[in-house]
């Protein structure tokens, strides 16, 4: 019985070490993702979604831009840049 | 007994119980084959940035830009040249590196902007602290923008750092080029081959000979050298254990140039090669630094394996879970820095946020119980050395049938 009882304490142990680590590493993916932006350079470009800052889009939409060939990196903007430097 | 057919406690025949197993397996390895291709066509396609702007930050007189491949030039009112900016690329830690720099027509550097990164906030911080864009800006573009020599080395990021100035130095030279007339001299790759590639190849090696020995006293004594080696060379020296980030990048195609990754490719390349050609994986038992450590911790207290048998399945596809839920996010994002848990660098470089410590020293107590309890229930590695494993059975069951 009471080896039962120890076994039961140990697998109880190992299913709380397991579901708190499960926890702790979605934390991380959290934290990964929506990134520290207290602590980020200002060029960097964190991994979350950018806000738009529109008036870089002002000023370069100001000017004339001729791609003078084949290649023509600007699309569809898909994430727009936040930083400044 | 020889005809009778054997039912199990279920009443089903065992031949008949495989089968259907095995039509499990390959169902759930399509899917999961399934979902990292829409994952990856996803992260393909999602992904952009858009330089314009960044252009126009480094080229403040500017009123018009032309825009040639990856060259652009700014000219100012009265239609001269006020400077060029050019988009570098090269591999850093977890992918790819573009950097964007700007010059003057007197070929001076005026600015650069980071405009599209992969490597995780930690790395960051350091090429923060060390600041590296400043040091690249103000210099001439006939400066060398090496690391070591006339920009200072980021301790603890020189991947990161070394993809920054590589990337400069690919963007500097195509301004020279194309829009200074006046291209610089072909750059010099030599080919990084030290102590880490060195260690690892040996590693390799002796887990190769050492798995398939006999005598067990010897293998016991060789395999804990071998775990001590790659505890100390390859994860409190060099902090460079495989981890899922490097899985992912290699899935995106991020491979990096191997004069200066051949430790990169060396990892991948010896795992793929031993998993698929010997179906044994002996990074993982006999010299991952991190799984060393652990069972360093759990000789203290002796602690042994112990995996329940009725938990034994939820926790194997708990652990698949985790590593493919880091895949598809890695794959869909384009970001393997963000989708790797391991907390290799924690313990190796001393750096992490409050998670990753707390994490770090729930497994360390935990080892002083169970023996290698990341490894046994949370590492993304184990299930990507069994899928291998799995398509390397899949594909010798098709072979053997056609």
């Amino acid at each position: 019985m009471v080896k039962k009882s120890r076994l039961n304490l140990r697998e109880m142990l190992l299913l709380i070490f397991v579901a708190v680590s499960v926890v702790l590493v979605g934390f991380q993916w959290g934290e990964a993702l929506l990134g520290e932006e207290d602590n980020i350079p200002d060029y960097v470009r964190p991994t979350a979604a950018f806000e738009v800052d529109e008036s870089l889009y002002d000023n370069w939409n100001q000017m004339d831009v001729t791609p003078t060939l084949h290649h023509q990196r600007t699309q569809e903007p898909k994430t727009t840049p936040t930083s400044s430097q | 007994m020889t005809g009778d057919i054997i039912l199990s406690s279920s009443g089903e025949n065992p031949k008949t119980r495989q089968q259907k197993q095995n039509r499990y397996r390959m169902i759930v390895l399509f899917i999961s084959i399934f979902l990292a291709l829409v994952a990856w066509l996803y992260g393909y396609f999602s992904t952009g940035i858009d330089v314009l702007p960044f252009v126009s930050e480094l080229l403040p007189g500017a009123v018009q830009i032309d825009v040639n491949s990856r060259l652009y030039i700014g000219y100012g009112e009265d239609g001269s040249v006020v400077g060029y900016a050019a988009v570098g690329e090269a591999p850093g830690y977890a992918g790819p590196i573009e950097i964007l720099v700007g010059i003057d027509p007197d070929g001076k550097v005026i600015g650069a902007k980071l405009i599209q990164e992969r490597e995780s906030p930690g790395f960051f911080r350091l090429i923060e602290d060390a600041d590296l864009i400043g040091q690249i800006t103000g210099k001439p573009m006939s400066s060398n923008f090496r690391l070591g020599e006339d920009l200072d080395g980021v301790s603890g990021a020189t991947l990161s750092a070394e993809g920054i100035t590589s990337a400069t130095r690919e963007a500097i030279r195509l301004t020279a080029r194309e829009g200074l007339d006046t291209p610089l001299p072909p750059e010099k790759k030599s080919i990084k081959f030290g102590i880490p590639e060195i260690t690892l190849l040996l590693l390799y090696v002796a887990g190769y000979v050492g798995h398939k020995m006999r005598n067990r006293g010897l293998k016991k004594k060789i395999r804990l050298g071998m775990l001590f080696i790659g505890m100390v060379v390859l994860g409190f020296i060099y902090t460079a254990p495989f981890t899922i980030s490097m899985v992912i990048t290699f899935l995106s195609g991020y491979w990096p140039d191997w004069q200066n990754n051949l430790y990169w490719y060396l990892l991948i390349g010896g795992i793929l090669f031993v998993t698929t050609v010997d179906a044994k994986n002996p990074y993982c038992s006999w010299f991952c630094p991190f799984g060393s450590f652990q069972e360093l911790v759990s000789k203290i207290t002796n602690a042994r394996i112990y995996k329940p048998r009725k938990w034994r399945g939820a926790f194997a596809w708990l652990q698949r879970g985790l590593a493919f839920t880091a895949v598809l996010m890695g794959l869909a994002l384009r970001n393997p820095g963000a989708a790797g848990y391991e907390p290799f660098a924690t313990l190796f470089d001393l750096r992490g946020t409050i998670v990753q410590w707390v994490f770090l020293l729930i497994i360390i107590f935990s080892s002083l119980v169970m023996y290698r309890p990341f490894c046994n229930y949370l590492c993304p590695l184990d299930p990507v050395v069994d899928f291998i494993g799995e398509c390397r059975r899949l594909i010798i069951e098709m072979r053997k049938k056609w």
